[in-house]
């Protein structure tokens, strides 16, 4: 179905997860790439959704789409030194390895229910126009890591990328981290950042490794020094942060700035922080939901991470306050939030950006458990259909042969690297 | 880590029964009573807990003086790495100042740290300390509003823990006293073989300020 230019109307869902309130057996009118009513009436060609739960597109708020050729490789390390291995592979990386790779993500997030997402990587022009073929929305950009790339090169990439903005594409600066770039390197971004009004993406007190060594050359801790170079704003994406102290928790508070959490990355590479989402959600903290890569996750389903989140808060806090709801939030409007991203709720006039989940393999689901339901029992597995701006972007099946060609060309590439 | 008082001791029961060998308890004896990192008040009579708990214990004394307590921090945990103890475990609650200082410290050592209690509910677990059968008594209390009368009593009730809560919930401060407020000394807790009984006396050494001073330990 490609339809935009006249309306069209989704029939007959069982269920709408608003974002506030749960609708059942109701119409969604879609006109134009936005939501034009919801409720009995119809309009144009139906599309049935019977059978379906309908809830806001959602968000991997921070992925590295570009490294699923290397999902598995030399897997089970800690952090520290997995990285090392890593990025002595991505040093010899061919530029192919890496569309393929950043094509099965678009792919597999796609059929996961996922409607946008935010990237770290080293090929956002390949990223750009995939956004463009699949229809996903994207915020991209090149990014700084002083061992891998001149940061000279990337402030003159960011520059020619700034200007690739389109419907799907959003251009971003990248910066890996405080302890993968120099001083000098922050102080190209800053300007980047100030020049060009883009946000800044950058993984913040991952590990207990980086604490030290940022500690040791700045004498504070990262949000702190993420402050004191100018790069702490409402602009500001945090990836990690589970080794924030509670005063820079304020800083991210008071700043206005953006968390995301990757509840499984965290937990697959040891990293023993404890994100403290119960305090950012009490302080009103605008937080989101990421995969991070193919390679530490190891899969992009963000209904795995909205499971994770809540299991891993109540494994670390002993207490069952942060539940369903919040996760949801957080997978929906928590990651468009960040990016500015309009939507994230389906209500009259917001961009049809929807997720449809087959009920077949869920159940019981009542009005009352479907939060839970969504949270805890569902996985991108149960994605019939994403819409994206009204364009029916994916379907069950749709991509399959593509998705085997690429998994069989990044086999031999893996196969290759070791 | 162990100073004697409710978390450490809560945070020794959570590593035995995660199933953590327990080769030591490492107390730090500040010489001073306003250290920044360590109890001071009742850690001379930890070695009465450690053995009630059966577990060798290392006394290490501490200038007590911020900065300069952290390098004597730093020889303890060398002095244990070279044990081959893997991993410390801390009772810390709250406080950032200490937790990040041991983990920046232990990070250079390598050693792990575990800090179980860490951002707990802390008004549930005041009540959880009672219900899993950990007793003690405040050995020492500064803060508007503290109900003083029970200082150098053995918390043993709902009651007792509910009038600690009310009183940190009506004149905020911490209610399991995160912030300095009160110091206490375990008296008893699971994995205790006895239970220890404390004699000494409630001092008040100013308008809101008591301390308990432990006389002798049966």
């Amino acid at each position: 179905m490609e339809i935009r230019d006249q309306p069209y109307t989704l029939t007959s869902c069982d269920f709408v997860f608003t974002g506030q309130q749960i609708l059942k057996n109701t119409n969604i009118i879609i006109d134009n790439g936005r939501i034009m009513e919801i409720g009995p009436e119809k309009e144009g060609d139906i599309f049935s959704c019977s059978g379906m739960i309908v809830i806001p597109g959602l968000i991997n708020a921070h992925t590295h789409s570009g490294m699923t050729y290397l999902r598995g490789y030399k897997d089970d390390l800690d952090l520290i030194p997995w990285l090392k291995e890593i990025w002595s592979i991505e040093s010899k990386a061919l530029p192919h390895w890496i569309r393929l790779s950043s094509e099965a993500s678009i792919i597999e997030m796609l059929s996961n229910g996922i409607t946008g997402f935010i990237d770290m990587y080293f090929n956002p022009k390949d990223v750009a126009e995939l956004s463009e073929i699949y229809g996903i929305k994207v915020s991209a950009g090149p990014t700084f890591l002083d061992s891998l790339k001149d940061p000279y090169e990337i402030d003159k990439e960011m520059r020619e990328v700034s200007t690739m903005a389109s419907s799907t594409f959003s251009p971003i600066i990248n910066v890996h981290s405080l302890y993968a770039v120099s001083e000098e390197t922050l102080k190209l971004a800053r300007q980047l950042f100030e020049e060009l009004g883009l946000g800044i993406h950058i993984h913040v007190s991952e590990t207990r490794e980086e604490l030290f060594q940022v500690k040791q050359r700045y004498g504070i801790f990262p949000v702190e020094v993420l402050k004191s170079k100018g790069l702490l704003g409402p602009r500001t994406i945090m990836a990690h942060l589970g080794w924030i102290s509670s005063w820079e928790i304020e800083l991210v508070k008071s700043m206005e700035a953006h968390a995301v959490h990757c509840p499984t990355s965290n937990m697959k590479l040891a990293t023993g922080g404890f994100f403290p989402l119960k305090e950012m959600l009490a302080r009103g903290i605008n937080v989101a939901l990421g995969t991070d890569g193919p390679a530490t996750n190891n899969t992009l389903d963000i209904f795995r991470e909205m499971k994770e989140a809540v299991l891993l808060e109540r494994q670390g806090y002993w207490e069952a306050s942060v539940g369903a709801k919040d996760a949801i939030r957080m997978a929906t409007l928590g990651g468009r939030k960040a990016v500015r991203l309009e939507g994230g709720v389906i209500e009259r006039g917001a961009p049809a950006d929807l997720s449809l989940v087959d009920m077949s393999n869920l159940g019981p689901i009542t009005e009352s458990n479907l939060n839970s339901i969504l949270t805890y029992v569902a996985t991108g597995r149960d994605i019939d259909y994403t819409i994206i701006d009204g364009k029916l972007v994916y379907r069950r099946g749709l991509y399959d042969s593509r998705l085997k060609q690429i998994y069989a060309e990044l086999t031999t590439i893996q196969e290759s690297l070791s | 880590m162990f100073s004697g008082g409710k978390d450490s001791t809560y945070a020794i029961h959570w590593a035995v029964f995660k199933g953590f060998e327990v080769t030591a308890l490492l107390t730090l004896i500040p010489m001073r009573d306003d250290s920044w990192m360590f109890q001071w008040n009742g850690v001379n009579m930890t070695s009465h807990q450690a053995s009630a708990m059966g577990i060798r214990q290392l006394m290490w004394n501490s200038s007590g003086m911020k900065d300069l307590e952290l390098q004597d921090l730093m020889a303890a945990f060398k002095k244990l790495r070279e044990e081959g103890v893997e991993g410390i475990v801390t009772g810390a609650l709250l406080s950032d100042y200490q937790r990040l200082n041991i983990n920046l410290i232990a990070s250079i050592v390598g050693l792990k740290v575990y800090s179980p209690l860490w951002r707990k509910d802390q008004v549930r677990y005041m009540h959880e300390l009672l219900r899993h059968g950990f007793r003690y008594i405040i050995t020492s209390a500064s803060a508007y509003g503290f109900p003083f009368h029970l200082v150098g009593k053995e918390i043993e009730s709902e009651v007792q823990v509910r009038e600690l809560v009310d009183a940190a919930q009506t004149y905020g401060f911490n209610p399991a006293f995160e912030g300095g407020e009160a110091e206490t000394f375990v008296t008893y807790a699971p994995l205790f073989s006895r239970r220890l009984r404390v004699e000494g006396r409630a001092i008040k050494e100013g308008e809101f300020r008591w301390r308990f001073e432990i006389s002798h330990i049966h």
